[in-house]
């Protein structure tokens, strides 16, 4: 087990360098100067070239990147050039409320969507499964602005004060307030991973019911609610935790457009200013954390993955054949 | 564990004078609706089965012998329609009762044992919490810890009780069947138990052993059985009468003596014509010189790399295949035997190619084709025809596309001339041009292997490696293919090695005989020696373990005890001593046996001079 924790750890670390080096090389090859933007149009080639050397920019690509990875190991994620802010400070402050609306919205929609999932497969082909087979495909349907931006204007124009279309306050001052305004943007968020989540469980449900395993279990004389709980789901549910994982992926993604509608002070607006105002360190910085926990995540999932199947967690504990 | 005895025979007597009837079946019907006509699976079965009575159900894929059973426990689909004048079981009537009840039935006084022991356990769950769960003794939730031990411990898996907390995967095939019984016949103990199958995915050492305790368990707790099987030599070992089903029929109900003297239908006196063959006369030209053998194997080795180690340097590997020679003369065939992971397959592989051995060479027509600079032309004079025709063709393609695409590949056929070559193909396998257009998905196993054999053909080869190639079909089906692969080889001179784990083929089919155990050769030589003289006492334990289709033999069927052991950790010495019936502690367990010659065959036993009388002392009965 240790043995496969360390591979999967190190498989992360890897990913983790190249997704940081895709990142510096995109956001660096984007047109425009930042020492122009930094200093107004007006700026004189002479402000704007000692301004380049300050912030390094007169140096080559390769030594920029050079320095970039050097001072990411050390954890120093250079400063905001607007404010002058540490960029880590800047992401850690922003990073909570992300990372709140995120699990919140992963574990609500992939715990509901277990049980829809369980629902849909246990009558196969009934009204009940067509209306959630149904369901899941508008849900998956409904892009997630369009769907923010419905929010808004429901809750802030035409049902004013049932729930807060807008803004965020945080858990620490205000515990119902924080929830009150996750509401929204994590019905938004988790929407798509309950809908993909819901059909890949129904299937693999499906497929599993029809396993010697749930037969023998069936001529034992045991009932077809235990055999899904019991039999069916435990196999089940492997396949879905690794969908699961990269359903998250989409949804950090859609934290982006969430927190832009729903004016929500998270890394994924961070990312959109800094990336409109040039700030190329805090760009880099904020999407380093997204693309970070993504990486995290599929990790948490692959140690679930051998968590769940006894088979995976032999195989790398002892090395062997299993049960040669 | 102990051998069968002759209790069995014995019982065979009681069961014909007249025990109640605990179950009774007449006119079940069962049909599948489908549009453009419904599917009648069964029609018109009727039978009765009485206490203490092991009943043999009979029939080949799609006789609906399986479906007669899950039409009886309701555990069909719900599609199907069942309709019956009556099923009484006891003085019930099964078909009065509703589903509930009916599944409380289940696993009380109507047991099952499945077909797949391997896949018949929820791989996540630890085996101690899945027999709770599919234990129904009556009395409380979930059965004490120590009660499931003396379970395992009833079955011969004494020293595994402390393996609850193991997960399915941990335990053998074997181990697995033997869990299953326990379950089904003792927690709690049913009025009938019903094994489907219940050997066929097992090693024919491993299916002795798992008969002869079905018929043990059976002979001490007075159990009905009804044995689902399209094996006759099963049935004859452990079936007291015998139900013959063909396309959803009862053709024929006789007591199992009766039914293999005197077979009253045509389909079981083909099906028992089938099975017990002479030698087949080949039309060979001249018989080969062994001076210039088509197939000449030395000293091969081959090994895997132990999975999980290091990928260079230090990588352990497995012995798969260690020191194997033979030498197989133009014409002839080479029959290898053994149980699943003594080699057989592995060597196969090193001889198409597919697998570079670590040593040796592997001689084809005076060629070295271990050599890496062979090319594909060179190697084309040998094909490989494998066991299951389902996996190795496109299921999505035409069968023209399978053999157009084998010639575009040897290149010795124009492109304009292939559909004409592809015809004359099919001809040569029993199959005509009208199947040039069908899908793959729509042959049958037979036609499949039919049209595999024609693919490999197209290459021209000279020497064919049939690796189980009738592993997957059916008793009547397998002769077919058998007759078709005989007559090939006459016609056009083709050599063949010819994996196969049923020594009614190798007895059949083959000039020689290699039995391998554990990566090595145990034995080798002329069939008929090999089969009927033995050398080595693991051919000899092979032809005991094997159920003999003919109810009077049962005292010589003797199953090897035990399982072939891991080949990460091999016996020292001689690799068989632990399972030997006639190894002797010192020099068995230090000394490495040599092949060596030993009558008319060569044998890898330090007693290969007096085998017979040695296993006659050790109590094994001679082979007939």
């Amino acid at each position: 087990m240790t043995r496969y924790l360390i591979r999967r750890f190190i498989r992360s670390l890897i990913i983790f360098a190249a997704a940081a080096t895709a990142i510096f090389f995109m956001v660096r090859l984007a047109p425009g100067n930042p020492a122009r933007l930094y200093l107004g149009l007006e700026a004189s080639p002479q402000a704007i070239a000692a301004k380049s050397h300050e912030l390094g920019l007169d140096r080559s690509l390769l030594a920029q990147y050079g320095s970039f990875l050097g001072n990411l190991v050390r954890g120093d994620l250079g400063t905001s050039v607007r404010g002058g802010e540490s960029v880590w400070s800047l992401v850690l402050q922003r990073a909570p409320v992300t990372i709140e609306l995120t699990l919140l919205a992963v574990a609500l929609s992939s715990a509901l969507a277990i049980v829809l999932g369980m629902l849909a497969a246990a009558k196969r082909d009934s009204l009940r499964d067509a209306t959630i087979r149904v369901g899941t495909v508008v849900a998956i349907s409904i892009p997630n602005f369009w769907l923010a931006l419905i929010f808004v204007l429901l809750f802030g124009l035409w049902l004013p004060g049932v729930l807060p279309p807008s803004g965020w306050v945080s858990f620490s001052s205000d515990p119902i307030g924080n929830l009150q305004h996750a509401i929204l943007p994590v019905i938004v968020l988790g929407l798509p991973n309950l809908a993909i989540v819901t059909r890949t469980l129904r299937v693999s449900m499906l497929e599993t019911l029809d396993h010697d395993y749930v037969t023998f279990g069936r001529s034992r004389g045991l009932g077809e609610r235990r055999l899904r709980r019991a039999f069916a789901l435990p196999n089940a549910v492997i396949p879905t935790t690794t969908v699961i994982g990269l359903a998250v992926g989409l949804l950090i993604s859609g934290t982006v457009i969430v927190e832009e509608v729903f004016s929500i002070p998270g890394v994924g607006r961070l990312m959109v200013d800094s990336f409109q105002e040039k700030d190329y360190p805090v760009a880099i910085g904020a999407t380093l954390f997204v693309a970070f926990a993504f990486i995290v995540v599929n990790f948490v999932v692959d140690v679930l993955y051998a968590f769940l199947n006894p088979r995976i967690r032999d195989l790398y504990a002892r090395g062997g054949l299993a049960g040669a | 564990m102990a051998p069968m005895t002759n209790d069995t025979a014995v019982r065979t007597d009681v069961a014909s004078s007249p025990a109640p009837v605990v179950l009774s079946v007449e006119n079940l019907d069962v049909t599948y609706p489908r549009r453009g006509g419904d599917v009648a699976a069964v029609r018109g079965v009727t039978f009765q089965l009485h206490e203490g009575e092991a009943l043999g159900i009979v029939g080949e894929t799609g006789s609906g012998k399986t479906t007669t059973m899950s039409a009886l426990l309701r555990l069909l689909p719900q599609r199907a329609l069942v309709r019956a004048d009556a099923m009484r079981l006891g003085d019930r009537d099964l078909t009065a009762l509703s589903d509930g009840e009916l599944r409380r039935l289940r696993g009380r006084e109507l047991s099952l044992i499945p077909q797949r022991p391997m896949t018949s356990l929820s791989p996540v769950t630890r085996l101690g919490k899945q027999l709770e769960r599919l234990d129904r003794r009556p009395g409380g939730a979930a059965a004490p810890r120590p009660e499931l031990s003396a379970l395992l411990a009833r079955v011969g898996l004494g020293p595994l009780a402390e393996r609850l907390r193991a997960y399915p995967h941990e335990f053998s095939g074997g181990q697995l069947q033997r869990i299953l019984i326990a379950i089904a016949s003792l927690a709690p103990q049913p009025q009938i138990l019903f094994a489907d199958e219940p050997t066929a995915t097992l090693d024919v050492t491993v299916q002795g052993q798992i008969l002869a305790l079905l018929s043990e368990l059976r002979a001490e707790l007075g159990l009905s059985l009804v044995m689902i099987t399209h094996d006759l030599g099963v049935v004859a070992q452990t079936c007291d009468r015998v139900i013959v089903m063909q396309r959803g029929e009862i053709v024929e109900t006789a007591s199992v003596q009766e039914l293999f003297a005197r077979p009253r239908h045509p389909y079981t006196a083909q099906l028992l014509a089938d099975l017990t063959r002479p030698p087949a006369v080949r039309g060979r030209s001249a018989s080969g010189d062994p001076a210039a053998p088509r197939l000449r194997v030395a000293g091969v080795s081959c090994s895997y790399a132990r999975p999980g180690t290091r990928r260079r340097g230090g990588r352990q590997a497995v012995p798969a295949v260690q020191d194997v020679s033979l030498t197989i003369p133009a014409g002839e065939t080479l029959a290898l035997v053994g149980e699943s992971g003594c080699g057989k397959s592995t060597l196969a592989k090193a001889l198409v190619g597919l697998l570079t051995p670590v040593a040796g060479t592997i001689m084809l027509d005076g060629l070295d084709v271990t050599r890496e600079r062979v090319g594909r032309g060179q190697r084309s004079g040998l094909q490989l025809i494998s066991q299951n025709p389902f996996s190795s063709l496109n299921r999505r393609r035409t069968i023209a596309h399978a053999l157009t695409q084998a010639l575009a590949v040897r290149g010795a056929t124009p492109a304009d001339e292939r559909e004409q070559r592809a015809r004359e193909l099919l001809e040569q396998v029993g199959l005509d041009a009208s199947h040039l257009g069908r899908y793959a998905s729509e042959l049958s196993g037979g036609q499949l292997q039919r049209v595999a054999i024609a693919r490999a053909l197209a290459a021209e080869p000279r020497t064919l490696v049939l690796d189980e190639p009738t592993a997957s079909l059916d008793v009547s089906v397998t002769a077919r293919i058998v007759d078709l692969l005989v007559e090939l080889q006459g016609r056009l001179g083709l050599t063949y090695v010819w994996i196969t784990h049923e020594i009614d083929v190798a007895r059949h089919v083959s000039e020689q005989t290699a039995v391998m155990y554990l990566g090595r050769i145990a034995e080798q030589g002329p069939t008929e020696q090999v089969l009927h003289r033995p050398r080595h006492p693991y051919t000899a334990s092979l032809l005991a373990s094997m159920p003999v289709p003919d109810p009077t033999r049962r005292a010589t069927f003797r199953p090897l005890a035990g399982e072939v052991p891991s080949p990460l950790s091999p016996p020292s010495g001689c690799v068989f001593r632990t399972r030997c019936p006639i190894a002797q502690d010192e020099r068995c367990a230090t000394e490495v046996p040599e092949l060596r010659r030993a009558g008319a065959s060569s044998s890898a036993c330090h007693f290969a001079d007096d085998v017979a009388p040695r296993l006659a002392a050790a109590g094994t009965p001679p082979i007939a």
